[in-house]
């Protein structure tokens, strides 16, 4: 039983321990259900049509989104956010968040805390040029 | 409505669609005929009824002892007419538009519900500005009718509404704006219904809230003095509605409850409103962010669906619901997403 209970504590650490490394290597960032929602919300609102065809995402799906960990993706992605001072977020307690749809990219940040208001949401293009920058 | 003076000189009034959804504005298009049958200087007429004026209006239904604000804004483009009285030049036309300086009107016996007789009185030239111009386009909705045999019997148009905005310019040379003779023709426009449907938004109780709700709002301020206000929409079990304001941080964009709202959320809230201090094709950008909606458009933005979506998990009432008041509309949400909105017009308050 000992013997059981350590091997399993060893495959947790092991486990924990390749997912932080994998995070660093990939400069992935996190991925939640509450970013995955950004993304829907961004897809579906009909008020936002108006973003939608200004960038060509009126025609993306929902079923498209993904979470993006491709470690050369995010080293792009990474390097546009600091190339550009619009895609960064100086407020405290932001969580940066890559998610893709199609050939599109999404770079936005939120907040865990609840409030009402707008958020900030870009659209990449797949060269990772800035197609829009809005707030939703 | 077609009305015909004793020199014969005939003169026809449409009701224009009030994009804007306003209870207190809207708009006639006239269309004079001169004795060949020729349509000459279209305009439009804009009824801005004044703050007081309104709820008098809403009760009766009628303009009697209108008080408020006329426009007469002349069309410069060519809209040509027939003797039936239909705007010829169709959907989508552009049509420059000048604003006359302000007029007195009286109304005449027969100006009440549904349109009638309107004298109207030499305006009195006041407060002129030269440089006040608007551009507008014209929109009809029209239908071509054959007979069997495929003879041409004309064109009606169902549905004309015009959309202006101010542009910069002088006002067109000329005399458009001289006094007008004999009558013309005032369609009012139907009274908007005070029932939605929405046993929420029927309520008096909660229509009252939301009205205080809208005018703690300052939206007649600049954009950046405005600030978003909300409230809890509570149902007791005898079923009645009551409201409950916060006071949470807010600004012309947003609100922030605190960290421990949850524990001050009434029992019974079934739902939580708040205002965007806009109003439609507002632009936002200097105050929400130059991201932000160079236009405003009705609905509810993306922390507000999230911080609905948190109160409906938290207290494990899924049919919780948001409602988002601007200058124009009221949309409903739900935790089912941007798919299941539903948008009002306001009502009375």
């Amino acid at each position: 039983m000992k013997n059981i209970l350590i091997a399993a504590l060893f495959i947790l650490t092991t486990s924990f321990a390749e997912s932080n490394i994998a995070n660093e290597y990939t400069n992935s960032t996190p991925s939640s259900d509450r970013a995955k929602r950004a993304v829907e919300f961004f897809l579906t609102t009909p008020d936002l049509e108006e973003f939608r065809i200004e960038t060509g995402t009126q025609n993306l799906l929902t079923t498209q989104i993904q979470h993006v960990t491709n470690a050369q993706v995010c080293s792009q992605l990474n390097a546009l956010v600091e190339a550009n001072p619009g895609l960064q977020s100086n407020k405290e307690g932001y969580t940066l968040y890559f998610y893709k749809a199609g050939d599109f990219y999404f770079i936005f940040h939120r907040i865990e805390k609840v409030r009402l208001g707008y958020s900030d949401f870009n659209v990449i293009s797949s060269d990772f040029k800035v197609l829009g920058m809005y707030m939703i | 409505m077609q009305l015909v003076d004793s020199s014969g000189r005939e003169t026809y009034t449409f009701a224009i669609e009030d994009e804007d959804g306003s209870v207190a504005t809207f708009y006639n298009l006239i269309l004079q005929l001169n004795a060949d049958q020729q349509a000459y200087q279209p305009f439009l007429l804009k009824y801005e009824m004044d703050e007081a004026f309104v709820p008098i209006y809403l009760s009766t239904g009628t303009l009697e002892n209108f008080s408020g604000r006329l426009t007469k804004i002349v069309l410069n483009g060519n809209l040509g007419v027939d003797r039936r009285g239909t705007a010829s030049n169709g959907a989508g036309l552009d049509v420059d538009g000048t604003v006359c300086p302000g007029g007195s009107v009286s109304f005449g016996s027969g100006g009440g519900s549904g349109g009638g007789g309107w004298s109207t009185d030499p305006p009195d030239i006041a407060d002129p500005d030269p440089n006040t111009q608007v551009k507008c386009t014209v929109y009809a909705d029209v239908t071509d009718w054959y007979q069997a045999d495929g003879t041409y019997m004309g064109r009606d148009y169902h549905s004309i509404w015009v959309e202006c905005e101010d542009v910069e310019g002088s006002s067109a040379d000329g005399d458009p704006c001289a006094p007008l003779n004999g009558e013309i023709g005032i369609i009012i426009p139907e009274k908007k219904p005070c029932k939605t449907g929405d046993e929420i938004l029927d309520n008096e109780n909660i229509q009252k809230a939301l009205d205080d709700l809208w005018k703690d709002s300052d939206t007649e301020k600049p954009l950046n003095e405005r600030r978003e206000n909300g409230g809890w929409i509570i149902k007791n079990d005898q079923g009645d509605l009551s409201f409950q304001q916060v006071d949470w941080p807010s600004d012309a964009c947003g609100m922030n409850p605190p960290t421990n709202f949850l524990e001050n959320m009434p029992s019974k809230a079934i739902g939580f409103v708040h205002t965007h201090p806009f109003f439609k094709k507002e632009d936002t950008r200097s105050v929400c962010g130059e991201g932000a909606k160079k236009k405003y458009k009705p609905g509810f933005s993306e922390y507000d669906y999230e911080f609905l979506v948190y109160v409906a998990k938290q207290t494990l009432n899924f049919a919780f619901k948001g409602y988002v008041i601007d200058g124009n509309k009221i949309t409903q949400y739900d935790f089912r997403g941007p798919d299941y909105q539903v948008q009002k017009n306001r009502c009375g308050y």
